[in-house]
């Protein structure tokens, strides 16, 4: 074995502090001497005499050799110079490469913000790297989401994880701060601010009106779709993400955003879509509703009014409601009536209804975002007149239907915006896009002076606020046995020229007047008060 | 200018640059070593070697070339010492940093040089012509050597090796433009000036069936990339013997088709063509090796981290496939361009000596090598950069890997040999010259 002696003697010369300097000097020194020499020899082969013209490297491969080398050239810069262009390479930098001086770990992310321009989230530099801020904690927890270095994106955050880190080349300005940016490698840049259709005083109040119940609260702008309050409860910090919050997964757990992904049987509020169905198809019915309910074979139990359990409950006997016209049955909700409604009004129309709410296939909320912005497909195929039990249990939104929070807000929504269901938008950059037609105008002002009706007379009574007329209907979802019913109250504000559809779902709440009626007052009541709604 | 025209365009025999070339080593060595030092590594004498066996050979190769009077333009030589000066640059970094480029396995290509000098010794004043009588033997010991290491070798990283991890199919690399070169200039063949539309059944079956075995044998090897470069050596070849295009139209038909081929019955082949063209629709997968590369590019950015202020250990087969992207991070976009340019200029050189060939066999074996050297550096380096699907194959002069460097070595020795007037066509080509 050759003795391989250590140089012990350089060590000293280049722990050196002034080394860092020599280094620098003599890396230039390097860069300008290979260029020297690139230069001299470009020199000498230019002046050496071509051969004989009949032999020759063919012309088409010295072409496509220089253009090749051309290429590579600029394909090169296209990721070593402008990789800051290209949001999808600088997320993945900052995923998963793991050079401490990679300057892509110095880009920020850009601010999230409500419609008004209140950050909402926002960069920070912190000791261990760049971190999201979430400033109002769990209030936006399920929209917005989470981008953690650990535990990865959800909402907003994952959809618009490349928007945020964006930079597009726009003016000459843009073109300068690239110049610059290219030789002090863009410390600390941010990516573009993104507006999304939120409303910042909205959404707290809601979140306080519903504080402690688990549920979910939607308020949607009723022109554009624009979703201005989503609430979900239970939620997260994203602030304080931690194993804890990823071992209640599930149904039961707070990452769920039961506005958008969970599942619910509508109960009474789907009884605007079943009035909208009928008389968009024309009949207006005067139907009896007897106490002993209406059902469509004898095998099947009858389905009955809330009234008549009452009355059950207390010992007393109840008469029925007698025969009802549409509006004074969507006033007392009358399950018989609807029942018999949605028979005669027959499958095809109420599916009819259903597709053009757009709800018989996926919306997806934002493109590229993760699965909890996709709103899933209600089942409205299977209705048959073959089966009138299950149109009967649909037409009272029982039986196998589930719809999600937004799905209610958007049916009021779509009420009050003259019969056109809109794509809920969470982006003020999305476009406006109509989903399909429930109805015509005429009809949906004829269901919102009903729903009216239910305010001022009816289940919602406990809903007038004075000064704003407000439009809605009570929900009470049986869910089984020993089980409280999911209570839900929705609507439409003001009644007259509706802005704002609303939706409040209280997870076994009870009726819908006693729990979901008076938080969605207090969200109401509140946003008037102190002007939101304006 | 007048001063211009009565010295010669480039300066005769002597320096070859070596001056300031040794300068720019001497820094690179003391920001390489320094940078491993500042580590926390303990250099050894070892370590100077490579840097040593550098001097050595390229003051070698300059006072051989000064003592046997070397005919050719000093350009290319100086290219030549330069180019394996980066190279020994770029190893001696990643020997601090990676297992499979230390102690010995750093000294070996270090020795490419040698066999330049060796072979140019060995084939100039026009001995080269003599090998144009091999060249079918040529063609059967490229035949041989991978059918060999597909019965003896041993796969690794999807590609066969040959016991003690050398690729004894590189020597393909030198054989193949022999016996390209040989069988396009036999005159009984008839390739000169003969368009596709006119072709002669005999030679151009034999093209193809010859072109075929060798290729369904590399492709065994699931060797590429080395199908791709000895392709495009080929064609500039066969275009530059018959002086007619019309034959793209067979290579680019050939080229679609076994692409959908390797397409249809190569997985990885599938995989890395969807690395290429979209590398993040499988970021950790697919995409993972070329994304780390272009990483390790813009972490460099302009000017580059300089020697040792990268991290080559984060680039997945940084010692081979990949080391244009180490080399891209500590140099930077400005150290890439020269070395592109470097290349480019090597390309120049051997355009100027393929035209200044008289013998059909010396000029198709110039055109040859040139193209395929061109073509094995813009395949790798397009690889890295995502301008090409992967293929796997080495960076010559600058990549790890002894079997590759000594190849390089002799494909450069054989066109250091043809870059002078061979004896015999000297005395027409200084008539001609006169005459202008």
């Amino acid at each position: 074995m050759i003795p391989n002696p250590p140089l012990h003697v350089l060590t000293p010369f280049f722990a050196d502090e002034g080394w860092r300097i020599l280094s620098k000097g003599l890396w230039v020194g390097f860069l300008l001497g290979f260029a020297w020499l690139i230069l001299r020899l470009t020199v000498w082969t230019l002046g050496e005499r071509a051969g004989t013209p009949r032999h020759r490297m063919p012309a088409g491969i010295r072409l496509l050799v220089w253009v090749g080398i051309g290429a590579l050239m600029v394909k090169q810069a296209g990721w070593q110079l402008l990789g800051r262009q290209n949001e999808a390479f600088v997320g993945f930098m900052q995923r998963y490469d793991r050079r401490e001086f990679n300057p892509a770990h110095r880009v920020r992310a850009g601010k999230i913000l409500d419609r008004n321009g209140h950050v909402l989230v926002e960069s920070r530099v912190t000791d261990s790297g760049i971190r999201r801020w979430y400033r109002f904690g769990p209030i936006f927890s399920h929209l917005i989401g989470y981008n953690h270095p650990v535990y990865g994106l959800s909402g907003i955050e994952s959809g618009a994880r490349e928007t945020l880190l964006g930079r597009e080349l726009r003016s000459r300005d843009d073109l300068i701060s690239l110049g610059a940016g290219l030789l002090d490698r863009e410390s600390y840049a941010e990516g573009p601010a993104l507006y999304t259709t939120l409303d910042l005083p909205l959404q707290r109040t809601a979140y306080e009106a519903l504080a402690g119940r688990n549920g979910s609260i939607v308020i949607l702008d009723v022109r554009s779709g624009a979703v201005r309050a989503m609430i979900s409860q239970p939620d997260f910090d994203p602030n304080r993400l931690g194993p804890s919050v990823f071992n209640r997964s599930g149904s039961e757990g707070g990452l769920v955003n039961r506005a958008i992904q969970g599942r619910y049987p509508p109960g009474s509020v789907w009884k605007v879509l079943i009035a909208a169905a009928s008389r968009q198809k024309g009949a207006d019915r005067t139907l009896p509703t007897p106490p002993e309910g209406f059902t469509t074979s004898p095998s099947t139990p009858p389905i009955r009014d809330h009234s008549y359990y009452l009355a059950k409950e207390q010992g007393r006997t109840w008469k029925g409601y007698g025969s009802l016209n549409l509006d004074e049955a969507l006033t007392v909700s009358s399950n018989v009536y609807f029942a018999q409604l949605g028979v005669l009004t027959g499958a095809a129309s109420l599916q009819r209804a259903v597709s053009g709410m757009g709800f018989t296939s996926p919306v997806t909320l934002m493109s590229g975002s993760a699965p909890a912005l996709r709103l899933p497909a209600i089942a409205g195929d299977d209705l048959s007149d073959q089966r009138p039990y299950a149109i009967a249990q649909f037409s009272i939104g029982q039986g196998e239907l589930l719809v999600s929070p937004l799905q209610v807000a958007m049916l009021m929504a779509a009420v009050g915006n003259g019969g056109t269901s809109m794509q809920p938008r969470v982006l003020e950059s999305q476009p406006l896009k109509p989903l399909g037609r429930l109805c015509t105008p005429a009809v949906a002002a004829q269901i919102r002076s009903m729903m009216r009706n239910v305010v001022t007379s009816g289940t919602g009574q406990k809903m007038e606020i004075p000064g704003l007329p407000v439009a809605g209907k009570t929900g009470t979802a049986e869910i089984g046995q020993g089980r409280n019913p999911h209570s839900w109250f929705a609507g439409l504000v003001p009644a007259d020229t509706p802005r704002w559809a609303f939706c409040v779902l209280v997870e076994e709440g009870g009726y819908g007047s006693a729990s979901a009626l008076p938080i969605a007052r207090d969200v109401v009541e509140t946003a008037y008060r102190d002007g939101f709604l304006r | 200018m007048s001063g211009r025209r009565n010295a010669p365009a480039s300066p005769r025999n002597g320096h070859l640059l070596l001056g300031p070339a040794c300068l720019m080593m001497l820094a690179a060595a003391l920001l390489v070593f320094g940078a491993r030092v500042r580590e926390g590594q303990v250099l050894t004498l070892w370590d100077l070697v490579p840097w040593g066996l550098w001097l050595m050979s390229s003051c070698g190769l300059a006072l051989c070339l000064t003592v046997w009077r070397y005919q050719g333009p000093p350009a290319f030589p100086s290219i030549l010492i330069l180019l394996a000066g980066i190279g020994v640059m770029v190893r001696a970094r990643m020997a601090g940093s990676l297992e499979e480029v230390s102690g010995l396995r750093e000294w070996v290509p270090a020795l490419g040089m040698a066999w330049t000098i060796l072979v140019w010794c060995l084939f100039r004043k026009g001995r080269i012509e003599s090998l144009r009588r091999f060249w079918f033997l040529s063609y059967i010991l490229a035949l041989l050597i991978p059918a060999a290491l597909l019965v003896f070798g041993t796969r690794f990283r999807g590609a066969v090796y040959a016991p003690g991890g050398m690729t004894p199919t590189e020597l393909v690399k030198i054989l193949i433009p022999l016996a390209a070169a040989g069988f396009f200039a036999n005159p009984d063949f008839q390739w000169k000036g003969r368009s596709l539309f006119r072709f002669r059944f005999g030679p151009t079956l034999r093209l193809v069936m010859g072109w075929a075995l060798l290729c369904g044998l590399l492709v065994l090897q699931r060797d590429l990339g080395m199908v791709v470069l000895l392709a495009f050596s080929l064609l500039a070849m066969l275009i530059a013997i018959t002086r007619s295009w019309s034959w793209a139209l067979p290579a680019i038909g050939a080229a679609v088709g076994g692409g959908w081929l390797v397409l249809r019955y190569f997985e990885h082949g599938a995989r890395r063509l969807t690395a290429w063209t979209d590398p993040f629709a499988d970021p950790t997968g697919a995409g993972w090796q070329v994304l780390q590369g272009v990483s390790g590019l813009y972490a460099g950015g302009l000017t580059g981290t300089g020697p040792g202020g990268g991290r080559p250990d984060r680039i997945p087969i940084g010692s081979s496939d990949f080391v244009y992207a180490v080399y891209g991070e500590e140099a930077g976009f400005l150290g890439s361009v020269l070395l592109l340019f470097l290349f480019g200029l090597l390309f120049a050189q051997g355009n100027r000596i393929a035209s200044n060939q008289h013998a059909d066999f010396s000029f198709l074996l110039a055109v040859g090598i040139t193209a395929g050297l061109v073509g094995q550096v813009i395949v790798n380096i397009g690889g890295v950069v995502t301008l090409l699907p992967v293929t796997g194959i080495p960076l010559p002069y600058i990549s790890q890997g002894g079997t590759s460097a000594w190849v390089t070595g002799i494909l450069m020795g054989l066109l250091l040999a043809l870059s002078e007037p061979g004896t015999a066509a000297k005395k027409s080509s200084g008539k001609k010259q006169k005459k202008k």
